[in-house]
């Protein structure tokens, strides 16, 4: 159990609605907040009708939506904002501009995914995304669709399980926890293997490129010297 | 950078991701089983069960216990607790929050004792097994 998590509970039982407002909200800010556990154990107390289900899911989603729209308006004003200095950085250049450039087109390409599943599977990372769509001028609408989808799915789940299986909600945190640090490590590896792949074909081709230029040397050369012989006549 | 350079360092990084992979995995078997582990004795009413986070009428709800039972046995007199957590309480009370569990413990087990036919829990006794908790 989180050091923080027993002081937000007290609050959320305190202080009701609000307090998981706020909490969730600045969670999806990006400050390392245990949103998921809050939400598991707001589901518990559902049980006993502390809370009401329904209103518990339409303040989770609404919370992360806001603070997920904070973090992706903060990344549009600064964070764009620092990449274009970036790309017109000629003394200290840290990332080429032609990278910044690619990074742009493949975030447009693949970022759906990347905010949908921040969501509710990687979810440590869904303030940094919410930057990274900012910074990168990803479309607003698409944005919110992808994220109200995810945070939905992502508000159901922990409230859901909360509320089934009750007093032990906190083994089904470990559970979560667990579970994204293991799917987040399984596809960095999964990466890796397919980057380490593709250099192996191109040191190989490069190899056998070597192989043929070497070859076709040799073969000029032995043209060159069996050449006269050819040219003498009988 | 060479592409050697690349490789050598790609692998590292591989050997790294695997190893976190493994690791992760025997992390998520452990979860699973404490889950199990935790469930079932939920699902007994075992009073291992109860933590530092739960409310008295959430308690009074999970181990079947009438609420005010628990208050005049817990001494608590306070206007408005029922949105205290024991931890909350313990504060309030200046009492460890482990030995307010502990009483919280053995109110209910007194309770269970007192009252047999109200008990919804069959298979608490083979859990308890007269031990202490």
């Amino acid at each position: 159990m989180s050091t923080l998590l027993p002081t937000l509970i007290s609050w959320l039982q305190q202080y009701g609605y609000p307090a998981l407002w706020l909490s969730i909200f600045i969670a999806a800010l990006g400050v390392p907040l245990p949103a998921n556990l809050v939400l598991l154990a707001t589901g518990a107390f559902a049980t006993v009708s502390d809370f009401n289900l329904a209103f518990l899911a339409a303040i989770a989603i609404s919370a992360s939506v806001c603070g997920d729209s904070l973090g992706y308006l903060l990344g549009r004003r600064v964070g764009s904002k620092f990449l274009d200095w970036l790309e017109q950085q000629q003394r200290f250049r840290v990332i080429s501009p032609l990278t910044i450039a690619r990074s742009r087109v493949y975030f447009q390409q693949r970022g759906a995914w990347a905010i949908f599943l921040s969501r509710f599977l990687f979810s440590a990372l869904g303030g940094v995304i919410n930057l990274i769509a900012g910074a990168e001028v990803y479309p607003y609408r698409r944005f919110l669709i992808y994220d109200a989808c995810g945070e939905t799915i992502g508000a159901l789940l922990p409230l859901g399980l909360g509320y089934v299986f009750g007093t032990s909600w906190e083994a089904i945190g470990d559970i979560f926890g667990t579970t994204s640090l293991f799917l987040l490590t399984l596809l960095v590896a999964i990466y890796l293997i397919a980057s380490l792949t593709k250099m192996i074909r191109r040191a190989s081709a490069i190899k056998a490129k070597r192989a043929s230029h070497l070859i076709g040397k040799k073969c000029l050369s032995i043209d060159l010297v069996q050449e006269p012989q050819n040219i003498l006549p009988p | 950078m060479k592409l050697r350079t690349k490789l050598i360092l790609n692998m590292t990084l591989l050997a790294l991701a695997l190893g976190c992979t493994i690791l992760a995995a025997n992390a998520e078997m452990s979860a699973f089983q404490g889950f199990r582990r935790q469930d079932a004795l939920a699902r007994a009413g075992d009073v291992r069960t109860i933590r530092s986070w739960m409310t008295i009428p959430y308690i009074a709800h999970a181990y079947h216990v009438p609420t005010t039972y628990l208050y005049q046995t817990l001494h608590i007199t306070d206007k408005y607790p029922s949105h205290s957590t024991l931890q909350a309480l313990a504060i309030r009370y200046h009492r460890p929050t482990n030995a307010l569990i502990y009483d919280v413990q053995v109110a209910i087990t007194a309770y269970r004792r007192d009252h047999p036919w109200q008990n919804s829990f069959p298979h608490q006794q083979q859990i308890f097994g007269g031990n202490r908790y």
